[in-house]
Parts: C-alpha cells; structure tokens; sequence
C-alpha cells in the first residue's frame, strides 16, 4: 500500500488536480452574486 | 580564505541564490496553467474578462521569467563553480536530466514569444490557446527535471560505487529514484498553489483599494478556486511525502518531529522548544506521526537516536516544516471558506478583513515555499549525495567566494527591486479599467488592430 502511495498516487493526485481545476474554472457562477442583505 | 569558510561561504550562496530564484521560479512554474485556465474559461464562455485575465497574466509572467532566467543561471554556474567535488561525482549521473531541463526551458521560451506575439492575430481563439500549451508544459517539466535532480541528491541509485567513484551508471534508474514521485508531485502543485494564491491576493488588493470592477471579482472566484484545489491536492501529496521519509530518509522525518525513540503510536509535535531530547510547550496530536509515516496508528517511527550524531540534521528544521504545514492548512480554510461563502453568500467574505487575510496569503504562501525548500535541504545534511559524499568534501576550495556572495546579493537585490518596479509600474500605468473600456470600444468600432499585445 505504502509502495503505490509513494510512487504512483502523487502522479494520480497532481494530474487528477489539474483536470479537476479545468472542470470547476468555468462555475462561476458565484463570483458576482452578491452577499445575503442584513436582517432588519 | 580556509577551507571552512570557503565551504561556509559556498552554502550561504547557494543558499542565498536557491532562496531567490525559487520566487521566480516558482511562479514561472504555476501562472503558465493560472493564464491557460482564464484563457480556456474565456474561450469557452465567451467573457473579454478572462481573456484579459489572461492577457495581463502573460504580461506580468514575462517580466518574472526573464528574472528566473538570471537566477536560474546562476544556480547551474554556482553548481559547479562552488561544489566541483560533487559534479565530479555525479555530473555524468545528473547530466541527463539538467540537459532535459535546459530543453523543457527553451521549449517554454519559444513558444511563449510566439504566444505573446500573436494575440489578435488569430480568427479562431482556441488556436492562440494551443500556443499555451507547450509553454505550460515546459514550466511545468523543467520543474519535474530539476526536481528529479533534487531528489537523486536524496535517494541516490542508478550506479556502482568504486573506489569513491560512480561507475556503470544508469541515468533512467538514476532519475527514477525512490525520491521522485513525491518531491515532483509537491514542488509543481505547490508552485500552481502558490501561484494562485499570488494572483488571488492581488484581486483582492485591487478590491481593497476601492475598484469594485466585476473582472476582480471574476479574478478572485477563480484564483481562490483553484487555490483550494491546489492547496489540498499539496496536503495530500505532503502525507505521501512523509511515507517516502519514512522509508528512505528516516532521520530527516524524525529531526522535523523531534522525535527521538523508536516507538510505535508515535505522536506528531507541533511548535513547541526543545529542552535538551525533551519537547516543551508543544501541541501533541497522538498517532499523528506513526500515521503520517505509515498510514497505521500503532505503526513505529524510527528516532533520531538510532542514527550516528554526525549524521542527524539540524533540528531547527522542524519549525521549517511546521511553518510550511501551517500556511498550507491556514490557506485550504482561507480559500475554502471563500469558496464555500461565495457559494452561501455569507456576508463576511466581502469584508476588508477577509480581504486583508487573502491578500496576506501571498507572501505567506511564497514564505511556505522557502520554508519547505529550506526544510528540503538542510533537512538532507550532513550529505550533499546521501550516504556517498558529506557537503564539506563537495565544496570548492578557492577563495574570494565571500566576494562572490556579495557580488551576487548586490545582483539579486537589484533584480528584486527592479522587477517589483516594472511591474507596478506596468500596470499602474495600465489599470484594467481603461483597458476594459478601451477594448470595449475597439470593439464597438470594428478596429481591432493586429499584434496588439501590450
């Protein structure tokens, strides 16, 4: 178990990464909607 | 000059110009994806915003590379000029991936003035991002190549030792060492890390200072994003690290967790002051270690005191590696949170406070790299190769290296400046806004010129 996170998992980990940041990139939904009004 | 001030002069160098060229390399590592992810967002959604975004990335990233260009030389000149003995050694071992690097480098270089020189001068978009591609794979892989360097110093293999010198050699086996796989993985995610973070805490400035223009918060929402990411795929990769320690370089595990016995269910000391072998004032997390090092709670860690004293690393090291670890925790709640406040509308994230914290998380992130860089190499000492040739017997017996020392502080802190000069002034003088609007009405008016890349 020790072996494959040493030598394959980073690789698994790093590549898995990138794609997952060009996955959620284009969600942006969220960066403009405006904060929740207080509550009077 | 003696032989023990040369050697002494010869680290504090090496270790001034690695502790340098590591800021620039380090983001000329990361922002190559950061400007190919806004390019890529911008294509596929149709937003001028990200397409600047990654305009003004690639403007700012050029003025950092021809700065790692400098300081990247003067490493590979310093290798040899200030530790002879070790390229003697292993020059023929290491050759194959410095000439890799050098390549990766150049493959980097060209594309990106290609890149740079044709915006606008395509119909289609996507064809200039292709352009990006090889310029964010050779960032990336001269950081592999280099780092496997790095990591053979660490784990050697790939040769024969006869006679004090390396024979047979096998430089494939050589760059595949045991090292590797997690050194590799940690320093390019942390350099997209870092780099994020970067660019985050400038969106966040600008923020601050008053521009409430949607391209910063555009900016912010995806640089803080793939922080997150990035941040915690650095975490995981850092637990594998401390598997591969464990294994291949017990002693250098141990000095960073003061742990001096052999014992299993072994505990993980943060902070804390060193009394003699007993560990004061710490933060104690039980298991911590034995895990970390084997992924087994009852597990046992090998202690510093099963290692010849001349052979322990310096100690201090574990305040490099609980300073790394701390910013790498405290940047995965800062960006997660935000993420997560965004997504909520929490109030909170909006405030001059939080504003302040991301900003902060740029110097503090690029402060984790030096302490990880740090923690790296001294962490490696006595050995310059382990286990085959100590750090004194590597040096250069020459004198005037504390001339040299000073010579190249004096080149540094002129590039440092001057760089951090040009670019404020660079974009001071262009701030996003007008270029918003100037582009808006290029657009309107059908004039887009071409070669437009200022």
């Amino acid at each position: 178990m020790d072996e494959f996170l040493m030598f394959y998992a980073p690789f698994i980990v790093l590549i898995g990464a990138i794609i997952l940041a060009f996955i959620v990139a284009p969600m942006d939904g969220a960066a403009t909607r405006p904060p929740k009004e207080k509550k009077k | 000059m003696g032989n023990e001030e040369s050697v002494f002069f010869s680290r504090v160098l090496t270790e001034l110009t690695l502790s340098f060229h590591i800021i620039y390399a380090t983001i000329g590592v990361g922002v190559p994806l950061m400007i190919m992810i806004a390019q890529w967002v911008g294509i596929r959604k149709n937003d001028e915003h990200y397409i600047l975004l990654a305009r003004r990335w690639a403007r700012g990233f050029v003025i950092t590379v021809a700065v790692g260009v400098v300081t990247g030389t003067a490493i590979g000149m310093q290798l040899s000029l200030l530790w002879p003995n070790f390229m003697e050694l292993a020059g023929q071992v290491i050759a194959l991936p410095l000439f890799m690097e050098t390549f990766a480098f150049f493959f980097e270089a060209i594309f990106l003035g290609i890149y740079l020189y044709t915006w606008d001068r395509f119909d289609n978009q996507k064809k200039h991002l292709l352009l990006l591609v090889p310029v964010a794979l050779g960032a990336s892989f001269s950081a592999v190549f280099i780092t496997i360097v790095n990591a053979f110093m660490n784990a050697p293999q790939g040769f024969d030792l006869v006679d004090g010198e390396l024979v047979n050699i096998q430089p494939l086996v050589a760059m595949f060492n045991p090292a590797m796989p997690t050194k590799v993985a940690h320093v390019v995610i942390t350099a997209y890390m870092t780099s994020a973070f970067i660019l985050a805490a400038i969106a966040a400035f600008r923020l601050l200072k008053g521009s409430d223009h949607v391209y910063h918060k555009k900016a912010l929402f995806l640089t803080m994003k793939l922080g997150l990411i990035f941040s915690i795929g650095a975490a995981v990769i850092g637990d594998f690290s401390g598997k591969y320690l464990a294994e291949y370089q017990p002693e250098k595990l141990a000095a960073a967790e003061w742990h001096f016995e052999t014992e299993g269910e072994a505990p993980l000391m943060l902070y804390g002051i060193l009394d003699g072998q007993e560990v004061k004032y710490a933060i104690t997390i039980p298991y911590a270690l034995s895990i970390l090092a084997h992924s087994d709670p009852t597990a046992e860690v090998i202690g510093l005191n099963d290692f010849p004293e001349d052979e322990i690393p310096p100690l201090y090291i574990h305040y490099l590696f609980d300073t790394m670890v701390t910013i790498g925790v405290l940047m995965i709640m800062v960006s997660g949170l935000y993420w997560l406040g965004r997504h909520m509308r929490w109030r909170f994230i909006h405030s001059r406070w939080y504003r302040w914290l991301i900003v902060a998380g740029g110097p503090l992130t690029v402060i984790a790299i030096e302490a990880g860089w740090w923690y790296a190499e001294v962490g490696r000492q006595p050995w310059i190769l382990r286990d085959i040739m100590k750090v004194p017997e590597a040096a250069t017996t020459s004198g005037h290296v504390d001339t040299m020392l000073y010579l190249f502080a004096t080149l540094y802190l002129i590039l440092g400046v001057g760089s951090v000069v040009v670019l404020r002034r660079m974009f001071r003088n262009n701030p996003v806004e007008r270029e918003i609007a100037d582009r808006e009405a290029e657009v309107r008016e059908g004039t887009r010129k071409g070669g437009d890349h200022r």
